[in-house]
């Protein structure tokens, strides 16, 4: 096995080694093939890596034991700002069903807001299998279209669970918001919505949010070994980039 | 044995006997050729009966939500196409018709008539695509090479209007970029009344073959209930007999003036998503037909600031994709980047009723189920 190392220079590898990777003109060595992360019960990638020059047996290992990056602060260059200035502008959602709602939950703390014709509720999360089980049954909203999350990490509760309700018999398509914070979990809608068995996992996965009474909560997109919950606004596509490289290639990443 | 019996009856004989059944985990994929794509799907199975099913994903993950928070509206616009990239310019309408939304913008006539052109007949592509695989996959080779022939002069169209054939990036935040070239509606009348004919050659070919049908007809039932508690949308909901598509039910980008119709299956099974997919050909072609004889005239792009900065908010818009309901909820802070997007993939959901429909189902009937819900897992895993 020959590589070209960029200084036109020709340096033979041992036929042992498996990979080869060229990184700002220094030849490095992988001992071991690059092997994904899916397979169960492997949480580190057994990886290690020494330059070479010139042709030599001499080890060398990079920066051994980083500090791990996800501790949960914030960092310096984050993409994202200070919170808006200005809230969203949403009207108060009159009419028969936001009042046929309050009748029903009156110890419930309900906000019916609406922005650009799109209504939605404000909710607690205690309540939200109830008000989910109670819209289904009685108010004919059989789908749930979608469940997802915002993060708002200077919020006290920072995190909002968005459910996107539709209804199929009056053409109606309602939002239901919650709020969790950080080490707070929400009840699972599994039970009401099936589809929710998913989309929470998805929240999970992506945010952290868990969902007690879910009969499987487990990360769906990334792989099981994965540190960090990606979608959180703390973490930024650069860091989670270097971090992943170090960790399993104990190179720099290149990208800043 | 029927699929009901097997589900009743457990398999009953003392013990030790020679013909003890053991349960048997199967790994298929993520490098099957009929998953579409890196679907990992895990079966349990009892003989050939499928016992249980998991869905292994995110091998296709790239993490576009995440993106969409360090880019401009604008810029982000091209990662949509890269999500189901057999029809990217359905994407491309989504996220456009959610961030004209947000800034209170509607997409002058002319654009949202080349619009409605240009993503049914992308949804004519996306479901050829769909329907020379599963045929493929179900042993028929034939059909592949005909439905490939259709794609190509679409992709042609695409070609010569936008520059790329795959991942289009047609259209832009309030209109389009490219007017219409010269000889497009020609090149569009041709191919449809030719593709008009070779659709009825495939019923020919396909429809009333015996094989074709004994391999689809009963197989991945769902009923009307199921989809709605899996969320299921698009082709799959139609099969099951409920006349729901977006297009009329909250029409948007001007498909209130085109006649078509919903076709609508009656037993929810894959030979009924089989023909509401050919009948849904048809009428897209129909609609072509129409939005192409009176193509408005006047601009193709609104008024739209340079620098987008929508106000504080968030909307949620959908439109029907050729997978089924694919809509994103935009949250915006004030600034040129989104706070939030959030993609509800259609396939991503349709894929999560694999379970239901699957079980008790043989080895061979996953192929066809798996063919039949239409996923892409570009947009599964986005």
């Amino acid at each position: 096995m020959s590589c070209y190392d960029g200084v036109a220079r020709i340096v033979c590898a041992r036929r042992d080694e498996h990979s080869v990777s060229v990184h700002h003109g220094a030849l490095r060595l992988a001992k071991y093939p690059f092997i994904g992360t899916k397979r169960p019960g492997i949480t580190a990638l057994p990886v290690r890596f020494r330059t070479v020059t010139k042709f030599s047996n001499e080890k060398t290992v990079l920066e051994p034991n980083r500090p791990a990056r996800y501790n949960g602060s914030m960092p310096e260059n984050l993409p994202h700002r200070a919170p808006a200035a200005t809230p969203m502008q949403a009207t108060e959602w009159e009419g028969d069903f936001p009042a046929r709602i309050r009748q029903t939950f009156p110890a419930l703390a309900l906000s019916f807001k609406s922005y650009l014709g799109q209504n939605y509720i404000e909710a607690p999360a205690a309540a939200i299998a109830d008000l989910l089980l109670y819209f289904r049954q009685h108010e004919a909203f059989d789908v749930l279209t979608d469940l997802t999350a915002v993060d708002y990490p200077t919020r006290p509760e920072r995190f909002e669970i968005i459910y996107i309700l539709y209804s199929l018999e009056r053409n109606e398509r309602i939002r239901v918001k919650v709020h969790a914070a950080l080490d707070h979990d929400v009840p699972t809608a599994t039970a009401v919505y099936p589809a929710a068995n998913w989309l929470e996992r998805e929240v999970f996965d992506m945010f952290g949010i868990r969902f007690s009474g879910h009969p499987d909560l487990k990360r769906i997109l990334l792989p099981e070994d994965w540190q960090g919950h990606p979608l959180r606004k703390e973490l930024s596509i650069t860091a989670m980039d270097n971090e992943w490289v170090q960790r399993n290639l104990g190179i720099e990443s290149g990208q800043s | 044995m029927r699929r009901e019996e097997f589900l009743d009856n457990e398999i009953d004989l003392p013990e030790g006997n020679y013909l003890d059944t053991s349960e048997l985990v199967l790994n298929m994929g993520p490098q099957h050729p009929s998953t579409h794509g890196v679907l990992r799907v895990v079966l349990k199975l009892d003989g050939e009966r499928v016992r249980d099913v998991e869905c292994v994903i995110g091998y296709l993950h790239r993490g576009v939500e995440k993106i969409a928070e360090n880019r401009t509206y604008g810029m982000f616009v091209p990662y949509v196409d890269r999500m189901d990239y057999v029809a990217a310019v359905s994407n491309g309408l989504g996220y456009c018709l959610a961030i004209e939304k947000l800034i209170s913008v509607q997409a002058p006539p002319r654009a949202q008539a080349v619009r409605v052109m240009l993503t049914e007949l992308n949804r004519i592509a996306s479901h050829l695509l769909w329907l020379g695989t599963h045929a493929i996959d179900l042993g028929a080779i034939s059909p592949l090479m005909y439905c490939m022939r259709e794609r190509e002069e679409i992709l042609k169209i695409f070609e010569q209007y936008c520059g790329a054939r795959l991942t289009t990036h047609a259209f832009r935040i309030g209109g389009l970029q490219y007017e219409l070239y010269d000889g497009f509606e020609t090149q569009v009348t041709r191919f449809l009344s030719n593709f008009r004919k070779q659709v009825n050659d495939w019923h020919d070919l396909l429809t009333g073959n015996p094989i074709w049908a004994g391999r689809l007809q009963g197989v991945g039932v769902l009923t009307a209930e199921d989809c709605e508690a899996f969320a299921v949308s698009g082709p799959l909901i139609r099969a099951s007999g409920v006349a729901w598509d977006l297009r009329k039910a909250q029409p948007y980008s001007g498909y209130e003036q085109y006649d078509f119709e919903i076709p609508v299956g009656e037993r929810g099974d894959s030979f009924d998503r089989y023909l509401v997919r050919m009948e849904e050909m048809q009428q897209s072609a129909h609609i072509i037909e129409q939005a192409v004889s009176q193509i408005p005239s006047g601009a193709i792009m609104a008024k739209v600031p340079k620098v987008l900065k929508p106000a504080p908010g968030e909307v949620y818009v959908s439109i029907e994709a050729p997978k089924g309901e694919l809509g994103y909820y935009v949250v915006s802070d004030g600034s040129t980047i989104p706070y939030r997007v959030r993609v509800r993939p259609p396939s991503f959901l349709n894929l999560q009723a694999l379970k239901k429909m699957a079980i008790g189902a043989l080895v061979a009937d996953v192929v066809a189920i798996i063919g039949t819900i239409d996923i892409v897992l570009g947009e599964v895993d986005r």
